[in-house]
């Protein structure tokens, strides 16, 4: 019988390919995050889903940017962020460096179910914008009685 | 304004002779390396850092042998809730560092930060005597 100790990461690489089919508009160059590695972030924005009992929440890292420049939009399971700096604000002097990505972005992603539009919240809080949106009815797990006789 | 002023302070671990120190042994978090802008203006030199989820309390300078490493642990992600999981999961809790070194014309007493919006900036101001400065011309009768 064929036994074999599998690499932990080995686990968290299979869950990897399973994000990569719910999430179908997938940005190759961001990495997981595995200790000890350096992270390249070329997706913009970099983001995280999590599901609880009520509620999908978004997370997405947007340094810099202030709510009014951020768009959303729910278009059945498809979430859009789009966003664009208003960069009016002076930008003198001489630039040595400069590696923040264009000041536009926009990322769909594809949600695993619907959820209610009119029940979406978003917040943005040090560069992070969080976008709560609630199960509808039919998403949430039920709890059924078992009757015994 | 959420404009906050960070805690910019030069520290520099000094062991007293004979005495007993601790060791701090930093968190192994995954070290993220932050996309930055650097300016140079007439009177300081300017770093823009993105450090998405860090405060003003958050983040730590210091300043060794010329080398000003900035370096932030974004506070605990509300995201991490209890219960629930991650479907997809592209950023977690990260330390955000780098080091630049800082030229001889910064006055490093006066170097200054703040956190906004998920952006550091660091101001790094030129010395009085590292300023151009213009020379008058005056024609001799």
């Amino acid at each position: 019988m064929l036994t074999r100790t599998r690499n932990p990461f080995d686990a968290l690489y299979d869950l990897r390919s399973e994000f990569d089919r719910i999430f179908q508009e997938f940005a190759p160059e961001a990495r997981s995050l595995l200790p000890g590695r350096a992270l390249v972030a070329r997706a913009f924005p970099l983001m995280n889903l999590h599901e609880s009992d009520e509620a999908l929440v978004i997370e997405a890292e947007l340094p810099g940017f202030t709510l009014d420049e951020i768009e959303l939009s729910l278009l059945g399971r498809e979430l859009t962020i789009q966003g664009r700096h208003e960069m009016a604000q002076e930008r003198d002097g001489d630039a040595q460096r400069t590696e923040r990505p264009s000041l536009s972005f926009s990322r769909t992603i594809t949600l695993p179910y619907e959820v209610n539009p009119d029940r979406v919240e978003a917040r943005l809080t040090d560069g992070i914008l969080r976008v709560t949106m609630p199960k509808a009815e039919s998403a949430r797990a039920r709890r059924i009685q078992v009757r015994g006789e | 304004m959420t404009t906050k002023q960070a805690n910019c302070s030069t520290i520099q671990e000094q062991s007293r002779s004979g005495g007993l120190s601790e060791v701090r042994v930093r968190e192994q978090l995954p070290v993220r390396r932050p996309n930055i802008d650097i300016r140079e203006m007439e009177d300081a030199f300017l770093i823009e850092a993105e450090m998405p989820g860090v405060r003003a309390s958050d983040v730590e300078l210091t300043l060794e042998n010329g080398v000003l490493t900035v370096s932030a642990i974004a506070g605990d992600l509300e995201g991490t809730q209890t219960g629930g999981r991650f479907l997809v999961r592209e950023f977690g809790r990260a330390r955000f560092e780098r080091s630049f070194r800082v030229p001889d014309v910064v006055d490093v007493e006066a170097i200054g930060a703040e956190t906004r919006h998920g952006l550091l900036t660091v101001r790094l101001p030129k010395r009085e005597q590292a300023k151009s400065r213009r020379i008058e011309v005056i024609s001799g009768g």
